[in-house]
C-alpha cells in the first residue's frame, strides 16, 4: 500500500517538474509556475511522509525498510532510518530541492521576469531528473520479492545516534541550496543579465548554502568524535573531502558576488563558480554512490545508479560550463590599486581554489593510479595536513588583511590595531613553541590570533562603505573561523593519548593522569548488548560503554567525554576480541583533547555569521 | 563452520592485541606513527583511527619495535616491506607522486600569474 502511494506521488512530481520546465521556457506567468513548484513540493513531501510512516509502522514489504530497520529499534531511529540509506537520502535531496525552488518562486517577483522564467526552466530540468531518478532507478518504494519477512536487518548501529538524525538533513540543506545558483547562473548567461543583478540574486543562496554546509559538516564531525572510538574529529576521509569541496566553491562564490556588487569584478568567474559549486555536490554524490570511494557513507555500491548520476552531472554541469565558455567576454574597466580589497578578493579565489584542487587531487590520485595499473598508493591525513594547512594559513592572513583594506584604493591598516594583532600573534606563537608544538600548528595558531585581533577593531574607513548589518555578519563569520583555527591548532599540538589493557580493578598512571577501571556492568538496550565501565580519572568519574548489535554482529564504542572550557577528557572502552564475556580483555583508550569545545563554538559562530549574511542578502533582494 | 573459523581467528589474534606498557616519550612516538600508517583493511584511515583487528596487531607491532629501540624510519620501512607502499598515508616523494605534492603550489602560482597577467593587460 505504502509502495503504491509513494510511487503515485513521485509520478505526480515528475509530471509537475516536466511541466515547470516546458511552461517556463514558453514564458508562462509567475502564478502558473508557482503553482507547479508547489505541486512538485507537495508530491515529494507526501512521498517522504509515506516513507517515514512505512518505517514507523515497520512495513517490511518495502525492501528499503527491511534492509535498514528493525521492529525493536526505538521510534526516533526508525524515523531517522528513513534517510539513513541510499534511497531515502536521495528522496530527501529531492524534497529539499523542491522546497528551495518553491522559495525561489516566492521571491521571483523581485527579479527580472525573463531571467526568473529561464531560472525556473533550468530548475525544472534539474528537478525532473532528480525526481525521475528517485521514482525509478533509486526508488525507496520497491516491494520486496517473495514473502514479507517477519523482521528487518536493522540500521547500521554506527548510524543509530542523535548525530544521524540531524547531520544528513542539515548537510543536504546546504548541498541542495546550490541547485539555485546553478539555475541562476545558467539563466543569467542565457538572458545576458547584467552582472550586478546576477550577483544580487545569487549571493543569499551561496551564503545560505555555506551556512548549512558549515553546520552540517561539523555535526558529522561531532558525531564521529563521539561515536567512532578513535578520539579524532576530522580524518580526511574521502567522503569528508567531497563534502568540503562544495563548501569551498560556495564560499568563493559568495565572496565573488560581493566583489561584483561593489566593483563589478570577477563577473565571468563567479558564473563559472555558480555552475561548479552545484557540480561539486553532484560529483560528490556520484563518487560516494557509485562505489568509487569506499567509506562508512557508501551504503550500497550500485554501478547502474552511478552511471545515471554521471549522465545527470554531465548534462547539467557540462551544459552550464559550455554556456560559460560561449559567453562573450566582458571588458571590465578596472582601475583598482594593487593594494586594495579588490586584489584581496581575487587572491581569496586563488587560495580557495588551491585548497579545492589539492583536495580533489589527493582524493582522486589513488583511484586514478589504480586505473593506470600502477602499484597502489594511499593518501591520508598526513598528506593533507602538510599540503592544505599552509594554504589555510595564507588564507587566514589574507582574511585579516582584506577586512582592513578598502575597495579600489587601498590604505594601509590602522597601525595600532595591526601592532596589537602582531603582538597577540607573537605571544601565541611563543606559547605554542614553549609547549613543543609543531611549526605548522604554531603558525596556524599565530595567524588565527592575528585574524581574531584584527577583526576586534574594525577600521573607520572601511566602516562607511558597507551596511552595518553585513559588517556584523562578516565580523561574526571571520571571528568564528579564527576561533576554530586556533582551537584546531591547539588540539593537534597538545593532544595526549594512552592505550592500555585493563581488567576491572586495574589502574595506571601516565603523564599527569591516573586512570582506574573500577568495575564493569551489563547495560543491555532494546536492540543491543552493552557493557558500561566505571572509570576514575584524576577524581572524575566517567562511564564509557561498549555495545554489540546482534542483528548486524557489529560492535560500537560509546565514548565517555568530560567536557570543560579548555579540554575534553575522553575515555573509550573496547573489547579486544570483539565479544563480551568473562574472559574479555578490555582495551581502555584515554585522550586529553584541548580546545574541543572551541572547535564546535568556532564552527557554530561561523555558520551563524554566514547565516546572517544570507539573511541580509535575502532582505536586500 | 564459518562462524567457528571467525571465533578461532578472533581468539588467536587477541593475544597480540593487548596494549604494551610504554614510557610517555615512547607513547608519544607511537601515537605519531599510528597516524602515518594506514589500517590495512580500510581505505584512507590510519591505524590510530581504527579498531579493526589488523590495526590492533599493527599498532602492537609498532609498539614492540619502539620498545626495542628502533627509529621511526626503520619502523615505517619495515611496515611498508610487509604491506606495500600504500600502507603509508603520506606518499613518498617520487616521480609518480610529483603532481600530488606540487598540486597546491602549482595552483597558487597559476592563479597569481593569471591575476598579474590581467593587470598588465589592463594598463
Amino acid at each position: 500500500m505504502f509502495g503504491l502511494v509513494g510511487h503515485i506521488s513521485l509520478g505526480l512530481s515528475c509530471l509537475a517538474t516536466l511541466a515547470l520546465a516546458i511552461f517556463a521556457f514558453r514564458g508562462a506567468g509567475l502564478a502558473t509556475l508557482r503553482r507547479l513548484t508547489l505541486l512538485n513540493l507537495s508530491g515529494v513531501a507526501f512521498a517522504s511522509l509515506t516513507l517515514i510512516t512505512a518505517f514507523v509502522v515497520s512495513d517490511f514489504s518495502l525492501s528499503v525498510v527491511y534492509q535498514n530497520s528493525h521492529s525493536a529499534k526505538p521510534l526516533f531511529y526508525r524515523i531517522a532510518g528513513s534517510w539513513g540509506n541510499h534511497e531515502g537520502s536521495l528522496l530527501m535531496w529531492a524534497l529539499m530541492s523542491a522546497a528551495y525552488v518553491h522559495i525561489l518562486a516566492k521571491l521571483a517577483p523581485r527579479l527580472p521576469e525573463r531571467f526568473s522564467q529561464i531560472a525556473f526552466a533550468m530548475s525544472g530540468i534539474a528537478l525532473f531528473g532528480a525526481n525521475l531518478f528517485v521514482a525509478t532507478l533509486s526508488s525507496p518504494f520497491e516491494q520486496i520479492a517473495g514473502s514479507v519477512p517477519t523482521d528487518g536487518q536493522d540500521l547500521n548501529p554506527l548510524l543509530q545516534d542523535i548525530g544521524l538524525i540531524i547531520h544528513p538533513p542539515v548537510l543536504y540543506l546546504g548541498y541542495t541550496a546550490l541547485l539555485i545558483p546553478w539555475a541562476l547562473a545558467c539563466a543569467a548567461m542565457l538572458t545576458r543579465l547584467p552582472a550586478k543583478d546576477w550577483a544580487r540574486a545569487v549571493k543569499p543562496w551561496a551564503y545560505l548554502s555555506t551556512s548549512f554546509l558549515t553546520a552540517g559538516i561539523m555535526l558529522g564531525s561531532w558525531w564521529a568524535y563521539r561515536e567512532l572510538g578513535w578520539g579524532g574529529w576530522w580524518f580526511w576521509d574521502p567522503v569528508e573531502n567531497v563534502s568540503v569541496i562544495p563548501w569551498l566553491l560556495a564560499l568563493a562564490l559568495s565572496h565573488s558576488a560581493i566583489s561584483i556588487q561593489r566593483r563589478n569584478i570577477l563577473t565571468g568567474w563567479s558564473l563559472t563558480l555558480g555552475v561548479l559549486a552545484f557540480g561539486a555536490t553532484l560529483l560528490g554524490t556520484f563518487l560516494v554512490r557509485s562505489g568509487s570511494l569506499v567509506s562508512v557513507h557508501a551504503f550500497a555500491a550500485a554501478p547502474g545508479r552511478g552511471l545515471a548520476i554521471l549522465a545527470y552531472l554531465t548534462v547539467l554541469i557540462g551544459g552550464g560550463l559550455l554556456l560559460a565558455a560561449l559567453r562573450p567576454v566582458c571588458k571590465a574597466s578596472q582601475d583598482d590599486a594593487l593594494l586594495s580589497r579588490d586584489t584581496a578578493m581575487r587572491l581569496q579565489n586563488v587560495l580557495l581554489m588551491a585548497i579545492t584542487i589539492t583536495i580533489i587531487v589527493g582524493t582522486l590520485y589513488p583511484p586514478i593510479l589504480q586505473a593506470l595499473a600502477q602499484p597502489p598508493l594511499a593518501v591520508g591525513a598526513p598528506y593533507y595536513n602538510i599540503s592544505v594547512i599552509p594554504v589555510v594559513i595564507l588564507t587566514l592572513l589574507l582574511m585579516a588583511a582584506a577586512t582592513s583594506l578598502s575597495w579600489r584604493e587601498g590604505t594601509l591598516p590602522h597601525k595600532r590595531t595591526a601592532i596589537l594583532a602582531g603582538i597577540a600573534s607573537v605571544l601565541t606563537a611563543v606559547g605554542f613553541l614553549i609547549f613543543n608544538a609543531t611549526p605548522l600548528a604554531t603558525a596556524t595558531a599565530a595567524s588565527a590570533a592575528f585574524l581574531l585581533m584584527m577583526g576586534a577593531r574594525p577600521r573607520s574607513a572601511v566602516q562607511s562603505s558597507s551596511s552595518r548589518r553585513s559588517r556584523r555578519a562578516t565580523l561574526t563569520a571571520h571571528s568564528g573561523v579564527a576561533i576554530f583555527a586556533l582551537a584546531a591548532a591547539a588540539n593537534a599540538a597538545f593532544d595526549f593519548e594512552v592505550d592500555r589493557a585493563l581488567s576491572p580493578g586495574g589502574s595506571f598512571t601516565q603523564g599527569d593522569y591516573t586512570l582506574s577501571l573500577e568495575r564493569l556492568d551489563r547495560s543491555d538496550g532494546p536492540n543491543y548488548l552493552g557493557v558500561t565501565g566505571t572509570v576514575f580519572v584524576n577524581g572524575l568519574t566517567l562511564f564509557p560503554e561498549y555495545r554489540i548489535y546482534p542483528v548486524r554482529e557489529m560492535p560500537t564504542t560509546e565514548a565517555a567525554i568530560h567536557m570543560s572550557l579548555f579540554r575534553d577528557l575522553r575515555v573509550s572502552l573496547n573489547a579486544v576480541d570483539g565479544r563480551i564475556g568473562d574472559q574479555t580483555q578490555w582495551a581502555v583508550r584515554f585522550h586529553r583533547k584541548p580546545g574541543m569545545l572551541w572547535i564546535w563554538i568556532g564552527s557554530f559562530v561561523t555558520a551563524l555569521g554566514l547565516g546572517m549574511s544570507a539573511f541580509t542578502g535575502f532582505r536586500e533582494l | 563452520m564459518r562462524s567457528l573459523g571467525l571465533t578461532l581467528l578472533f581468539a588467536t589474534s587477541a593475544l597480540a592485541q593487548v596494549p604494551i606498557d610504554m614510557t610517555q616519550a615512547q607513547q608519544e612516538r607511537a601515537s605519531a606513527l599510528y597516524k602515518e600508517v594506514r589500517c590495512p583493511t580500510c581505505v584512507a584511515q590510519a591505524v590510530g583511527d581504527s579498531d579493526a583487528l589488523l590495526s590492533q596487531d599493527l599498532k602492537r607491532n609498532i609498539d614492540a619495535l619502539i620498545v626495542a629501540g628502533r627509529s621511526d624510519d626503520f619502523i615505517l620501512d619495515r611496515v611498508s616491506q610487509t604491506y606495500g607502499d600504500d600502507i603509508r598515508l603520506r606518499p613518498k616523494r617520487e616521480g609518480r607522486t610529483a603532481l600530488l605534492w606540487a598540486a597546491p603550489w602549482v595552483a597558487i602560482f597559476l592563479g597569481l600569474g593569471l591575476i598579474l597577467h590581467r593587470r598588465r593587460k589592463r594598463s
